[in-house]
């Protein structure tokens, strides 16, 4: 007889509890959103009745969650999960791994080849961390300059600005984080090759591991007593300011709209 | 041998240490529990202080302030006075927690780690997730500094996350408030920047079921703040390079995006030194809180090269083995207190691995609980057995503790898996700092919940139909006095707001075009809060409302109008009072010009 695989049951109840969990959401969200579209009056969109009304509709697929969760649970005991978690570890990270403390003695043509290699690798590293910087920086540069426009800000109309802000800055943010996205995956394209020439130099033995060398703790001292003193004279000046009632009075007494209420 | 799935569960479900400080600073954080039940925002002087943890002041429960909502608040009244308060306790926090703040203080982070244990497939950390976790820096550079100060210099308070993206002011705040009864009136504040934030909490709430702590690696400007000073914090964890192998364990364990341990993104949570098997990470200022041993072990695989890296796995693996033979001491007290609490109910064998008995025993309970009273002396017998049974274990010698583990067949004998790695507390230590938590949640509570009196509200003449309780309040640049009675005949407009809220000054301009609109019919007055943080005539005559035809009056401590007119510490808050003198419409939020012109064509018909 086959043995029974617990960890396949897990596997799909975790996706059904998922997929629940994906709908409850989407309910959710569509409830807000069509209580908005729909609303009455401007200032009264969310009536206590209405939500009233939309979180009874929506008892049944909360019930069905909160139960499939439970079940999860019962799931657990009943059938123990022994899948173990899995990481693997990234060509950068197992190089960052491998090359740590260590030094490359070129003692024949071989290693020389693959020492050259390697700093081919480290060359186009660097490279291409120089053409990422670039790439970020210029959507960082037009995204700087329109945010610190003032004139980009009327103050009659805050969230229309903010939005328009939005609107134009979301581009330039996507763009930046998938150069950076590209960088990383190239810089994992690029550890697999370091790695494949490090382990050569080290079947050939021409890695010699270093000495340790200690951080100077003298620096997070001073650090320490830096941002120590800086904290504390911020601090009194701020109580002699009377920055401490402002505080209270902007914490007592909400903007709603601050919030997020309105 | 046979191990009980239930006991196992349970033991993998056991709170840790951390997650009790996490229960115990969510506490901290919301104190004012009588907030919970009032629905009222906690108005203490302990405001003054900003709470190290992510929790929104408009909490029904917030007995401190946020720190995140502080730092944009004083951010746009930079051109009037620098923040320096607010900044150096920033900098103080981060200097002696660093991200422990994340880790063990912050109670969004809990919640977060909650909904994560929801039995989902989640997604693991990869380059991608490392590289999207310096867009927190983006919103802390573009919502926190930049749009507070480009609009603090118009005098318009926007504190760009709180309003557009922290899911605490939703989750605590909004729901806080909002969820009780009392405040049914809030629901008309509600709009499209509820509904975004709203559909932000959504997406976030079923993010964070899938990626452990979502919101503190993507989006928590406040993690990104602390992120700087973790590095040289007197509180976290540090590595000795000494005993590092670099073996990638400890980023392997860790669920944030650090690529070394008690880098920037890591929030010390600790869970890696139990994993490290040289024990090369451990507490900063360990010596002062941990066992000698524990702060400083010997390196037991220095002299192992670094080709051998699966050897030092083996030997690793064998040592640990044979650190995992479990403490006498401690097997037999589990033993026999499981003996001693579930004997009675026939559940001890077979929790501790002997089912036959066991389910043999729970059908007798069962049935002597259906046909009682012999039930009540069947299970009194049990449990008079069962403290036999215990104390006898207890008091047994390790020769007849082994023989009688192995009759029983328990799991404790075999299952106990040692916690040898992590670090122990010195017990002078555990005991101060367990008093000292103690007492200060104690204090807390206390004050929060007997020593600060709520105001009494007045119950009449504040609701809409009710005849609007009279005031009489000093009018900026002019020597009258307001009062309502002396513009009956006249619609009269109430509206409340501070010079910190910006919403309330962008719409002071709307009550103006009314007020020239109707100028014959009706009246319109701007009260400031009677908490004011800047001089507000001057503050007036730098935006030109002083040509303005509305007047400008003063709310005071001792009259409290806003509070007496049903203000719940809220602003903006306008109040429509019709020609006879009795409350028309009543707005706890911004108001529109056209909303404001409809309600006045009402009353005029």
């Amino acid at each position: 007889m086959k043995k029974f695989n617990s960890n396949r049951l897990h596997q799909i109840y975790s996706i059904f509890l998922s997929i629940i969990i994906f709908l409850v959401g989407i309910l959710f969200i569509t409830s807000a959103l069509s209580i908005y579209f729909t609303g009455g009056l401007r200032e009264q969109i969310y009536d206590v009745n209405v939500v009233k009304n939309r979180l009874l509709l929506m008892i049944f697929p909360m019930i069905l969650l909160i139960f499939t969760i439970i079940g999860s649970s019962i799931l657990t005991i009943i059938f123990p999960n022994y899948k173990k978690e899995k990481y693997k570890f990234s060509n950068y990270e197992l190089y960052k791994k491998l090359s740590y403390n260590t030094k490359i003695n070129v003692t024949n043509d071989e290693t020389n080849l693959y020492n050259k290699k390697l700093k081919l690798c480290k060359l186009i590293k660097s490279l291409l961390i120089f053409v990422t910087t670039i790439d970020c920086s210029i959507p960082g540069i037009i995204g700087l300059l329109y945010v610190c426009n003032p004139l980009h800000f009327p103050s009659a109309t805050p969230n229309i600005a903010i939005i328009r802000m939005a609107l134009v800055l979301t581009p330039l943010v996507i763009y930046a984080f998938i150069c950076l996205i590209i960088y990383s995956i190239l810089e994992e394209v690029i550890a697999k090759k370091q790695v494949k020439y490090f382990k050569k130099l080290l079947a050939l033995k021409a890695i010699q591991k270093t000495e340790t060398k200690n951080k100077k703790q003298i620096g997070i001292l001073v650090t320490r007593i830096v941002v120590l003193s800086i904290s504390i004279i911020f601090i009194t000046v701020g109580v002699i300011n009377g920055d401490l009632v402002d505080v209270l009075k902007k914490a007592i007494n909400i903007c709603s709209e601050c919030i997020g209420l309105g | 041998m046979k191990v009980n799935k239930f006991i196992l569960w349970l033991r993998k479900i056991k709170p840790s240490k951390r997650k009790i400080i996490q229960l115990y600073a969510a506490l901290l954080h919301n104190a004012n529990l009588k907030g919970f039940i009032s629905g009222k925002i906690f108005k203490g002087d302990s405001k003054v202080l900003c709470a190290p943890g992510l929790n929104c002041y408009s909490c029904p429960g917030a007995v401190g302030a946020c720190p995140l909502g502080t730092l944009q608040n004083s951010l746009s009244s930079a051109n009037k006075r620098l923040p320096f308060y607010v900044f150096g306790i920033l900098m103080l926090y981060g200097l002696i927690l660093g991200r422990t703040i994340c880790g063990f203080l912050c109670p969004m982070g809990l919640l977060q780690e909650l909904v994560y244990k929801i039995k989902t497939p989640k997604i693991n950390k990869s380059n991608i997730t490392r590289t999207l976790s310096y867009f927190k820096y983006v919103l802390l550079a573009v919502l926190v500094f930049i749009i507070p100060v480009i609009y603090g210099f118009y005098d318009v308070v926007i504190p760009g996350f709180c309003k557009y993206v922290c899911p605490a002011g939703i989750v605590e705040g909004a729901f806080g408030l909002l969820s009780n009864p009392n405040n049914v009136d809030f629901f008309q504040m509600l709009g499209g920047l509820f509904t975004w934030k709203f559909f932000l909490l959504i997406a976030i709430a079923v993010m964070c079921v899938f990626m452990y702590r979502f919101f503190c690696r993507f989006l928590c400007p406040l993690g990104a703040i602390y992120g700087f000073f973790n590095k040289f914090s007197f509180l976290g964890i540090k590595v000795n390079n000494d005993k590092c192998t670099n073996c990638g364990l400890c980023i392997k364990a860790c669920k944030m995006d650090v690529k070394k341990v008690g880098d920037h993104e890591c929030i010390n949570c600790g869970e890696c030194i139990s994993v490290c098997h040289t024990n090369a990470i451990t507490w900063k200022g360990g010596k002062l809180f941990l066992h000698e041993n524990q702060v400083d072990v010997p390196c037991k695989t220095t002299n192992i090269n670094i080709q051998n890296n699966n050897k030092v796995k083996e030997v690793l693996t064998n040592e640990l083995d044979e650190e995992k033979i479990p403490e006498i001491k401690k097997r037999k007290t589990a033993v026999g207190i499981t003996s001693i609490l579930l004997y009675p109910f026939g559940v001890d064998k077979f929790l501790m691995g002997s089912k036959k008995g066991g389910k043999k025993a729970i059908l007798w309970t069962i049935l002597s609980i259906i046909f009682s009273p012999i039930g009540c002396v069947f299970l009194t017998i049990r449990s008079i057995k069962g403290i036999i049974k215990g104390i006898k274990v207890l008091i047994m010698n390790d020769n007849e503790f082994e023989d009688y583990v192995k009759k029983v067949n328990t799991f404790l004998v075999y299952e106990y898996i040692k916690e040898d790695n992590k670090p122990k507390t010195k017990k002078w230590f555990k005991i101060t700092s367990i008093s000292v938590a103690s007492s200060l949640l104690v204090g807390v509570l206390i004050y929060a919940n007997f020593f600060n009196k709520d105001s009494n509200p007045i119950t009449t003449g504040n609701e809409i139909g009710e005849k609007c309780l009279d005031t009489n309040l000093s009018i900026y640049g002019k020597d009258e006095k307001f009062t309502v009675s002396s513009h009956v005949g006249k619609i009269v407009i109430i509206n409340f707001w501070a010079t910190y809220c910006g919403p309330c000054v962008l719409e002071i301009p709307h009550f103006e075009d009314i007020q020239k609109e109707y100028q014959d019919d009706v009246y319109v007055v701007a009260i400031h809060h009677k908490d004011t943080t800047e001089d507000v005539e001057k503050f007036i005559n730098k935006k030109a409302w002083n040509e303005y035809s509305i007047d400008f009056a003063q709310d005071e401590e001792s009259t409290n109008y806003y509070e007496a007119l049903g203000g719940k510490g809220t602003l903006p808050m306008t109040v429509i009072v019709d020609q006879e003198g009795i409350i028309s419409n009543k707005y706890l939020s911004s108001i529109t010009y056209e909303s404001l012109k409809t309600d006045v064509d009402n009353l005029l018909k």
